[in-house]
């Protein structure tokens, strides 16, 4: 079993902050080469999906029992955000090999104090009503 | 406005990836022993939407374990890449692995004509086409009302009002299972389903854990 803990009480962060952690796992098969702590982004939505691994640290032949901290600089983007078409995520993901056993933490990483939500309009063609012939403007 | 975030949307692509395909007849077992009588040289045919593409993806996890490396081969609309990928394909299949394609009618005549020459003496060759071609039909997928409450009921989505709109969908689309749960998608996230109170209910963990190990 792997848990994720961060320092931080909460799970925001802004651009360039440390995200600092650790990585606890118990029970691992004896079989386990690597334990992965990766730091990555991915979409949601309508959709296909998306996903880039920003930082991937590896810890090698992992005891069955243990504990690994981490630290990552927040990058200053892609900022998290979330719109009805796509939310972007930020993760904490660790993964162990080769078994892909696999426990993620979301985070958002945004200059705000949490995700950015894009809120729809309604499209009233702007461009277009500024040559309306109309005298209520 | 009472709109819904991407991130709380039943109808999101990392949700509707997590319902399994139906066999209309059988289950993966007996689809796969059925699939090895035809030499694994078969087609999945069907309309659009209907659900190819979604139990070729499965086929791909499914066959190594039965032994069976693939090489999953997903053909663009946008024919210029379709010589390089399938080049890259037909390299992994002379190595030993079944080549699933994706879009097969996407294919140029004499494209489609390379890959069943080549792939002749090979492990294997499992493509999607809307019609019945020269590869035996493995399964033909079809669409029903029945199978979108089933799917509905997977998302734990039962509610009347979603039914009746997903019904509705279902007719505009004529039968297409994908336009239908992108109608619904829509639907959900302009907030036009009242019953439906808790939009947060998905959860957190959205992409499925461990698929990064992928990149």
């Amino acid at each position: 079993m792997i848990t994720i803990n961060l320092d931080k009480t909460s799970n925001n962060y802004r651009p360039g902050e440390v995200i600092a952690g650790s990585v606890r796992w118990v029970d691992l098969p004896a079989s386990t080469l690597r334990i992965d702590v990766r730091l990555i982004w991915y979409t949601v939505g309508k959709g296909s999906r998306d996903l880039e691994v920003v930082v991937n640290r590896s810890v090698a032949k992992p005891a069955a029992e243990g504990q690994q901290s981490f630290e990552f600089a927040a990058p200053a983007r892609p900022n998290s955000f979330s719109g009805t078409l796509l939310s972007l995520l930020w993760a904490i993901e660790v993964i162990s090999f080769p078994d892909q056993e696999a426990e993620q933490l979301e985070i958002s990483i945004t200059p705000a104090e949490s995700e950015i939500v894009l809120t729809p309009i309604k499209d009233r063609s702007p461009k277009w009503s500024i040559f309306k012939l109309s005298s209520n403007r | 406005m009472n709109f819904v975030t991407a991130r709380h949307n039943p109808f999101a692509t990392d949700r509707l990836d997590t319902v399994p395909f139906r066999f209309s007849l059988g289950d993966w077992e007996e689809n796969l022993q059925r699939l090895a009588k035809l030499n694994y040289r078969a087609a999945i045919v069907g309309q659009r939407g209907s659900g190819k593409s979604t139990l070729l993806r499965e086929l791909v996890k499914q066959l190594p374990k039965v032994g069976q490396p693939v090489s999953y081969l997903n053909l663009p609309l946008e024919k210029t890449a379709h010589g390089k990928l399938l080049a890259a394909g037909l390299a992994s299949a002379f190595r030993g692995a079944v080549l699933l394609v994706d879009g097969m009618e996407r294919l140029s005549l004499v494209n489609r004509f390379r890959i069943m020459r080549e792939t002749k003496y090979l492990p294997g060759l499992v493509a999607t086409q809307h019609r019945t071609g020269r590869l035996p039909t493995w399964i033909h997928c079809q669409t029903s009302v029945t199978l979108l409450r089933e799917i509905l009921q997977d998302l734990q989505l039962s509610q009347p009002e979603i039914i009746a709109a997903g019904e509705q969908a279902f007719l505009r689309a004529r039968g297409n299972l994908r336009d239908t749960l992108r109608e619904l998608y829509d639907l959900y996230a302009r907030g036009e389903f009242s019953s439906v109170t808790d939009r947060s209910s998905s959860g957190c963990h959205r992409y499925p854990r461990g698929e990064s190990s992928n990149v």
